[in-house]
């Protein structure tokens, strides 16, 4: 009896670590909603202090009403559009984009093309979103039953009862009722997160080249971002008063309306886009961040379980307000929201820019790896490119996407060191620009594709990683320095306008200090990458040409002495770029007497032979040794050398430790 | 006649495998140099090969010594040696576990008090067929890690925090762990069985499932071993976690590091095979008490026997 009472005892202990471990494991779990204190007005204007005037023309404004039923998931709105007409000819239709139609079926663009898959999320089958618009009025006329829609529902060109004048005002009267999908690409609901953008009905660019007007206004596509004009919004969120709500723009007011509902007012000026936020548990902390114009206050939004990350997405905000503010032109806007989802709902929702709020991702409970930094700032930074330089992302998105891709590193590799910036564990360094070295060379669309026509899979690979691997590349041959001046050159000379590539191109001649463009333009406009290799390596006795010399009485033979000590060495490297884009890079050689050399080649040519004239022969010569070209992506071959089997058993010898554990695993 | 068994405690076993370890000592030293030998074998071929790719490339050199982003360039651009290098690995180790069956049961006579080779040669069969007959139950215990796992619905929320990111998948592997570790403790039983008392290596695998089950100092005794195992290999990440150990002497150095923790962990093995060995072999000698105190009875009838009994 008393042997089984102790084995019983035995098993129950074993039972009893179990259930810790069981209990370790658990998620922790969330209470029912309950009204939240209804949050005070932000009491300042919506650009800071500073600025002086309206910083854009404001060409279109958006004054918006909406109501979120949470359980449905649903929004009813109604909006008045005011559109000023800076073209140079009549408008006689304007075109909407409905984005949210995006998701109403799988026979829409965006779902064809992306077969229900956005990044690494995938779209819940029977979860549809969809936007009705029964109502378009303008000056009291109804002009719904005219309209028709575009390539898909995503878009709708509405015919004016009354052609627009340049210089005129256009006021279009709407009423839309949402059906938000369960969070996918951007937007939707997770439970009872709602992360609304792309929301309501919002007009094209109409831009001018020349005598020549047209509008921008592209179907939702599956790589395309967006493009709009500036202006002003005036939103009236109403919502249950259980729900946390972050927008654009600040907050003029909140009035309790009763029944448990709550009407919050925001307004925002020189912005394009509007997003809000509406989550029952969101936490909020605050910080600040200096802007020339005044002071910004910051604030990441963020469930109970994460608060671990909200000093690191506040000190990343903080930062990159203060370095692009420094760099490119200073932050104007007096509140920046950063949105930190859950983690259901972060795939699909995390990850996304607006004006004044952006969402973000990358909570990983491993101190060292840096992603959620890495994302808090390239969302941020996004207010510069395309917030405040606002080009047209559908066409160009390497102009938005790419360039904050490649100034994200100038805050991170500042703040967290260049080798260290992406993640630092002990033993594993690994830099943030480093990381964004990708297989140029297997990519046939250029960087500047039209974000729907890249070939399948090269989207974010030219668009984010090329461009930023073409501008650190630039820094090789023109400077960092010149580089990011240049950059921020283009930044003020089109900060609140809708600038292009030659803007681009542009502000690089004049900046650089030099003709670069025989690189940067292959890079932006043509596919494939740098592709460095050491051709030859080539060893001659550099002794008297031997042979026979002058002619009649005065010819000579001179022998070869085959005995006769080596004093010097001819030699010759030859090195070649295989790749599609020049590039200039350091090329170092090694001798068999342990001395070195370090030569440039400016890479024009496609190769280059250097000679040398030295005691010792040439054992290794190796093109751009510290991998300072990041538009190469395949280093290996870059260079060649003594054969030696050190590091080779040195690598195996850790494989076998490996091979060895796994044996003692499975055998004796 | 109503006195139990004798059985080993746990502390009785752990020592008494310690001590049987420490008396083979001669014999453990040599297979662990076995063990390394066989090491050495795919070092070297892991090494030739990659020599031949890339034995002239600064860039692999760099890497070997501690650039990360050099290594990551190397691997990037030949994944295929690596992956090729892994497969030979897993092959190699697999042909250790398989040659095991001979030494491991050379190794089992030796603690019983048998010649090494004999006991090898005569159990190698019966082990090969245990170690066939062990498969589906292993496979058996993996579907339950698999089912834990699927079941677990893990999702990214649990990157969170190291102790969930950790924890869960652990807590929907204690089940298929559970059932891995009971066989574990039964396949070994099973062979000290072979050894001891011979049989059929089926009948074998169902005298250790029950003793496994049915005795939890038996299963705890492999939890045990389990636990220093996963020490030792702790012990040696957190030493040398980050640590450069440049140059030949470095190399040398750390080399002769990784052979001490698979020396310890070898002898922990070993102690524990002892251990069991041990424990079964208590009761085994038991019994055989028990026959030749009744060797002297057999001839008696019923009645006398009842007589003398009383």
């Amino acid at each position: 009896m008393m042997r089984a009472m102790r084995r019983f005892q035995t098993w129950i202990s074993v039972a009893a670590i179990g259930v810790g471990v069981v209990v370790a494991g658990c998620r922790p779990r969330l209470a029912a909603p309950a009204p939240v204190p209804s949050p005070i007005p932000d009491g300042r204007s919506a650009l800071l202090a500073g600025v002086a005037g309206p910083l854009t023309a404001r060409t279109a404004s958006y004054t918006i009403h909406v109501k979120l039923d949470a359980v449905a998931h649903r929004l009813s709105g109604t909006e008045t559009l005011r559109w000023k007409h800076n073209g140079n000819a009549p408008v006689t239709s304007v075109p909407l984009h409905l984005y949210m139609n995006a998701f109403k079926n799988e026979g829409t663009v965006f779902m064809r093309e992306s077969h229900g898959h956005h990044r690494s999320a995938r779209k819940k089958a029977d979860s549809w979103g969809w936007i009705d618009l029964p109502s378009i009025q303008s000056a009291g006329t109804e002009l719904r039953a005219g309209a028709h829609f575009g390539e898909d529902e995503s878009t709708i060109e509405v015919p004016l009862a009354r052609p627009v004048a340049p210089g005129e005002e256009l006021a279009l009267d709407m009423r839309f009722e949402v059906q938000l999908p369960e969070v996918f690409a951007r937007t939707g609901f997770k439970d009872d997160f709602h992360m609304i953008g792309q929301w309501f009905p919002k007009i094209g660019v109409l831009t001018t080249t020349g005598d020549t007007q047209s509008w921008h206004c592209d179907s939702f596509h599956l790589n395309s971002e967006f493009f709009a004009d500036f202006g002003s919004y005036d939103v009236e969120i109403d919502v249950p008063d259980t729900n946390v709500v972050a927008a654009t723009g600040v907050l003029t007011g909140a009035r309790d309306l009763g029944g448990g509902r709550r009407l919050l007012t925001y307004h925002a000026d020189d912005v394009h886009d509007f997003a809000w936020m509406a989550d029952p548990y969101m936490k909020v902390l605050s910080g600040h961040a200096k802007s020339a114009y005044g002071d910004v206050e910051v604030r990441v939004y963020h469930r109970p379980g994460y608060e671990a990350f909200a000093p690191r997405h506040l000190e990343a905000a903080r930062r990159t307000i203060e370095t692009f503010g420094k760099l490119f032109v200073p932050y104007p806007w007096a509140i920046m929201s950063v949105i930190d989802p859950p983690w259901p709902a972060g795939p699909s929702a995390g990850g996304m820019e607006y004006p004044t709020l952006v969402t973000t991702l990358g909570d990983v409970g491993v101190d060292g790896l840096h992603l959620a930094e890495q994302v808090t700032v390239h969302e941020v930074g996004h207010n510069w490119f395309q917030g405040m330089l606002a080009s047209n992302e559908v066409d160009e998105a390497f102009l938005d996407e790419g360039l904050n891709e490649y100034s994200d590193g100038l805050v991170l590799d500042e703040w967290l060191g260049e080798g260290t910036s992406f993640v630092d564990l002990p033993g594993v360094h690994y830099g943030y620009y480093e990381s964004s070295r990708t297989d140029v060379d297997s990519q046939v669309s250029p960087i500047a594709t039209l974000s729907y026509q890249f070939a399948p899979g090269e989207y974010s690979q030219a668009t984010y990683g090329k461009t930023t691997q073409v501008m650190r590349t630039l820094e090789t041959l023109a400077g960092h320095d010149r580089v990011v001046a240049a950059l921020g050159s283009y930044a003020k000379r089109n900060a609140f306008k809708h600038p292009t590539r030659a803007d681009l191109f542009a502000a690089l001649k004049d900046g650089l200090g030099g003709d670069f463009a025989w690189f940067y333009e292959p890079a932006f406009l043509g596919p494939g990458g740098v592709d460095f290799r050491v051709r030859q390596i080539e060893n001659q006795p550099n002794l008297p040409p031997a042979g026979v010399f002058g002619e009649g009485e005065a010819r000579k033979t001179v022998n070869t002495d085959e005995d006769a000590r080596v004093a010097a060495w001819h030699s010759e490297v030859t090195v070649v770029n295989l790749g599609r884009v020049p590039a200039a890079a350091d090329v170092s050689v090694e001798f068999a007497d342990g001395t070195s050399a370090r030569e440039r080649w400016d890479g024009r040519g496609g190769y280059h032979t250097f000679l040398f004239e030295r005691a010792a022969v040439i054992v290794g010569a190796e093109v751009d040794p510290e991998g300072k070209v990041l538009l190469e992506h395949e280093r290996l071959r870059n260079g060649i050398g003594p054969d030696r089997i050190g590091p080779s058993l040195r690598a195996a010898a850790r494989m076998g430790f490996w091979e060895q554990t796994l044996a003692q695993m499975v055998g004796l | 006649m109503s006195q139990r068994a004798k059985r080993l405690s746990l502390g009785a076993m752990v020592s008494s495998g310690v001590a049987a370890a420490r008396g083979q000592a001669r014999l453990l030293v040599r297979l662990f140099l076995v063990e390394v030998a066989a090491s050495l074998v795919f070092i070297g071929g892991a090494a030739l090969a990659l020599r031949d790719r890339f034995g002239v490339r600064p860039l692999f050199a760099r890497g070997v010594a501690g650039d990360d982003e050099a290594l990551a360039s190397v691997i990037g651009a030949e994944p295929g040696v690596f992956h090729s290098i892994g497969w030979v690995g897993i092959a190699w180790a697999l042909t250790w576990a398989l040659f095991s069956l001979y030494l491991g049961a050379g190794l089992l006579g030796a603690f019983a008090g048998r010649r090494f080779g004999e006991t090898a040669g005569q159990k190698f069969g019966a082990f090969l067929r245990l170690w066939l007959y062990a498969l589906l139950p292993w496979a058996i215990g993996l579907a339950v890690c698999g089912a834990g796992i699927a079941a677990a619905d893990l999702e990214t929320e649990d990157l969170l925090t190291l102790s969930r990111a950790i924890g869960r998948p652990l807590v929907a592997l204690l089940p298929g762990l559970f059932v891995l570790g009971i066989l574990s403790c039964a396949v070994d039983y099973a062979r000290a069985r072979l050894v001891l008392t011979g049989g059929g290596p089926l009948r074998a695998l169902g005298f250790g499932l029950g003793r496994a089950l049915v005795r939890p100092t038996a299963f705890l005794h492999v939890v045990l071993y389990v636990l220093v195992w996963v020490a030792v290999s702790a012990l040696y990440v957190a030493g040398t976690y980050g640590v450069a150990f440049a140059g030949f002497g470095g190399a040398l150095a750390l080399f002769a590091l990784r052979q001490v923790v698979a020396g310890a962990r070898f002898v922990a093995r070993s102690a524990t095979t002892a251990g069991q060995l041990r424990a079964l072999e208590v009761e085994v000698l038991e019994v055989r008490e028990v026959v030749e105190r009744l060797e002297p009875l057999r001839d008696l009838g019923e009645a006398e026997i009842a007589q003398r009994v009383e």
